[in-house]
């Protein structure tokens, strides 16, 4: 991968990212985190998802001001709260479909969704967004 | 049939032979006013002494036709004030094109009009039968028309079906032209007919005109290459040949429609124009068309018109919005009838920066759009009632989030699939009312398809100026519907672009500043808009209440009653910004419309000064200003209290819960849901 740095977009192996400006002033895990009280059960294994995403993130050198995570509803849908990007909480198995008007109308966003098995599965759109290719995360 | 012949070559002003008369004929009217005719002519040199319009075109005029009775035959022209036509046949035989050629010259003759197309919800319904009747009903005159008209002066019935179906809507003494191909006994009962209504009595009364034009135009296309049924087809032209005639329409216009339709297919263009022009040959020579009406143009502003119909309006509206904003349109739909239409016309327009999503259903329709507005388009999604229920969590989700989004509801008759293709307007209440908790939306209604246009700018301006959700509430009549409509000049159109938010709007205690994305205009509460993108201002905004100001989640009881009351009074704020927009239309005076009805006081609209100088309307002294109840009254001055508060947002919401009153004991008063009907308001003269 080549770092284009001051904005510019540079080739990436995930398609999804290929139109988002990257950035060359060094990140950190910390930079991700927001000031919310993060609100989940004592052993959850959220917190360890959460821990990891904001960990990797720097390590993506795209500008934070460019990511944007969408969750529907549920614990895990609290994610958007507790990450230093733009985000969107909104309802029961709407992200992949809010993420895909996002990502269609703005090929300058890295789209992330977060989602639980029965927002994504159950009630959910994520195989009709899969299918119509829209390049969210 | 016998041999067929191909016609000659038709170069300019050669004329089929042997085909019998030939055209322009010199025709002398005699001109009687109609009774309730407003227009007048002087008989002494009227220009109706002319040459029958039919300038140099080959002609296909009936072989029985006799020479001599051509010209022996001196036809009436009577002058009418409006005329209200219905086209009715099978769906398939081509009543909706026909419709819609007529009322495209109708346009272009410079009358007014107004267009009721109804048909099945069946793509084809079986022939003959009742449920298959489509009809297109046209009202056009030389004055103002508001609506298709109730009652059809003319009724077009092309088989016994049609007939049935809209002969009670015919008053006595109204025209019934009827194609008497298919009026057999099997067709007869087909349809509840025990005897032949042609001549059992049933139109007794009426001015019947028993044609067989389906055999007339069999016969004139004897010498054209196609078969009995193909050439059956082509009756519609045939009927608007006929009707074109005896309405004295421009023929030019439909010639050159059917020479683009069928370039490709000569064999079938010129059948077509065949037909057409036998049915115009038609009615001049025959006698049984003794009359033919005149009806003169409309008084119009000056200006370029087109005739358009309410949803091609309001595609057009949502793009010139989307231009006047600055902002991309994003439409995130899902097909239904009779939405479906702004779809396909905005999937043409990627060069305007239209961007259009078919989703999997509705849900999906209006999740995209709204996803697109957090990214800064113009979001739309397109529905009608049975989908605007399915998209009501979403509505409140983006009443929540407090971003633009513009939801369109083509509506048609209820409950659940109701009535496809027909139109209603019962989606007030759902529009107002439909979603969870109190979920306060601006609703725009057009009151006429051209308006349909401006109502769709306004919504837009709503939207984005407001931050909110708006209903456009349009319906199945207005979207298919037609009427002349005046191009607007873009340099009149209203400047849409929103202000976003560019820079950390609240200060911290450490010297730092924040981006609190609840933060509001004071005049029109619209909280800041920043889009991702933007460096320094990630916010997370979603469906949990959140904190005024900070859009921190929030639980606090009173933050969520002021929040209660913000979004009605963001609503509120709407209906307060209307006089401020005048409409491009120019037809009605914006001075004749009141705007009482955006709220209800149980006070008569006030006069307009035309109307009061004319002493048309009530004879009333104006009412005073009413003061709005306490309970009613907007809460923006502590909103702007603590915005300005500075650096101290503890004290900032101190000063605020010290402004607001908390809340007694008790019940408490509901904040009143506002709707906000865009010029559907009574006109009193």
């Amino acid at each position: 991968m080549t770092e284009a740095g001051n904005g510019q977009t540079a080739a990436r192996p995930y398609p999804a990212l290929a139109g988002v400006p990257s950035t060359e002033v060094p990140q950190t895990k910390k930079d991700f985190a927001t000031d919310q009280e993060v609100r989940w059960c004592p052993g959850c294994g959220d917190y360890a998802i959460l821990a990891t995403v904001q960990g990797f993130m720097p390590e993506l050198k795209l500008r934070r001001e460019n990511m944007v995570v969408v969750s529907g509803i549920g614990c895990a849908a609290r994610f958007p709260y507790y990450l230093n990007t733009y985000g969107m909480h909104s309802i029961h198995g709407r992200a992949p479909a809010i993420a895909t008007g996002l990502a269609a109308s703005r090929p300058d966003l890295a789209v992330w969704v977060v989602t639980g098995d029965g927002d994504a599965l159950s009630i959910g759109e994520t195989t009709s967004s899969m299918r119509c290719g829209a390049t969210s995360t | 049939m016998g041999e067929t012949v191909r016609p000659p070559p038709k170069n300019g002003n050669e004329s089929v032979k042997g085909d019998g008369a030939s055209l322009p004929i010199r025709c002398k009217a005699t001109l009687r006013r109609a009774g309730t005719g407003r227009g007048s002519l002087d008989a002494a040199g009227s220009p109706l002494d002319t040459d029958v319009p039919w300038p140099g075109a080959t002609t296909a005029v009936l072989d029985e036709r006799p020479r001599e009775g051509v010209a022996s035959v001196a036809k009436q022209v009577e002058i009418l004030d409006r005329v209200v036509i219905r086209f009715a046949g099978d769906s398939g035989d081509g009543m909706q094109l026909t419709g819609d050629r007529f009322t495209s010259v109708t346009a272009a003759f410079g009358n007014d009009l107004s267009t009721l197309p109804n048909f099945p919800a069946e793509i084809r319904a079986p022939a003959g039968t009742l449920p298959g009747v489509s009809s297109f009903q046209l009202h056009f005159a030389d004055h103002d028309v508001l609506t298709p008209g109730d009652a059809p002066d003319v009724l077009v019935a092309m088989n016994p079906a049609a007939l049935k179906a809209n002969l009670d809507d015919v008053p006595r003494g109204g025209t019934v032209l009827v194609d008497t191909a298919d009026f057999g006994p099997r067709n007869l009962r087909r349809v509840g007919y025990d005897s032949d209504p042609l001549a059992d009595g049933t139109l007794d009364g009426y001015r019947v005109h028993a044609v067989d034009l389906t055999g007339m135009t069999l016969r004139t296309l004897e010498r054209h290459e196609l078969s009995r049924k193909e050439a059956s087809r082509a009756k519609n032209m045939f009927a608007l040949g006929l009707l074109s005639w005896m309405y004295h329409r421009p023929v030019d216009a439909t010639v050159r429609f059917i020479e683009t339709k069928f370039a490709k297919n000569p064999v079938l263009r010129d059948a077509n124009l065949a037909a057409f022009r036998a049915g115009w040959n038609y009615g001049e020579t025959t006698e049984d068309f003794a009359v033919s009406y005149e009806v003169a143009p409309a008084p119009m502003a000056p200006g370029t018109y087109r005739n358009i119909t309410g949803n091609m309006a309001l595609a057009y509206g949502l793009v010139a919005a989307s231009r006047q904003a600055g902002l991309p349109l994003f439409l995130g739909s899902y097909p239904i009838t009779p939405a479906s239409d702004i779809l396909h016309e905005l999937s043409k327009h990627k060069r305007f920066g239209v961007r259009t999503f078919q989703a999997e259903d509705e849900i999906a329709g209006i999740g995209a759009a709204l996803g697109a507005a957090f990214g800064g388009a113009l979001g739309v999604t397109t529905t009608s009632g049975p989908g605007l229920a399915l998209k009501s969590e979403t509505i409140g989700l983006a009443v929540a989030l407090e971003l633009p989004l513009v939801i369109c509801d083509i509506q048609r008759g209820g409950p659940s699939t109701g009535l496809p293709t027909k139109t209603e307007q019962s989606d007030l209440l759902q529009a107002m009312y439909g979603r969870n908790g109190e979920a306060p939306v601006p609703v725009v209604a057009p009151r006429s398809p051209a308006d349909c246009f401006d109502a769709a700018l306004e919504a837009c301006r709503i939207a984005l100026a407001y931050r909110t959700p708006v209903v456009l509430l349009s319906d199945g009549s207005l979207a298919n519907g037609s009427e002349p409509w005046q191009v607007p000049d873009v340099a009149t159109l209203p400047d849409l672009r929103p202000e976003f938010a560019t820079a950390p709007n609240h200060p911290r205690a450490d010297g730092g500043a924040d981006f609190w994305p609840y933060l509001r205009d004071p005049e029109t509460l619209a909280r800041a808009w920043a889009l991702p993108g933007t460096p320094g201002l990630e916010h997370r905004i979603g469906g949990l209440e959140k904190s005024d100001g900070s859009g921190a989640i929030s639980y606090d009881p009173d933050n969520h009653d002021r929040m209660t009351r913000l979004r009605q009074a963001k609503v509120d704020a709407v209906a307060a910004s209307v006089p401020r927009w005048t409409s491009t239309t120019p037809a009605v005076p914006p001075a004749c419309w009141s705007s009482a009805g955006a709220r209800p006081t149980g006070r008569p609209p006030p006069r307009c000064a035309r109307c009061a100088a004319a002493g048309r309307g009530r004879a009333r002294t104006p009412a005073p200003p009413q003061p709005v109840p306490a309970r009613h009254r907007p809460r923006a001055a502590p909103v702007r209290a603590r915005a300005g508060a500075g650096d101290e947002p503890r004290a900032a919401g101190a000063a605020a819960a010290g402004a607001v009153p908390r809340r007694r004991r008790g019940i408490q008063p509901r904040p009143r849901a506002a709707v906000y009907l865009h010029r559907a308001r009574r006109r009193h003269h």
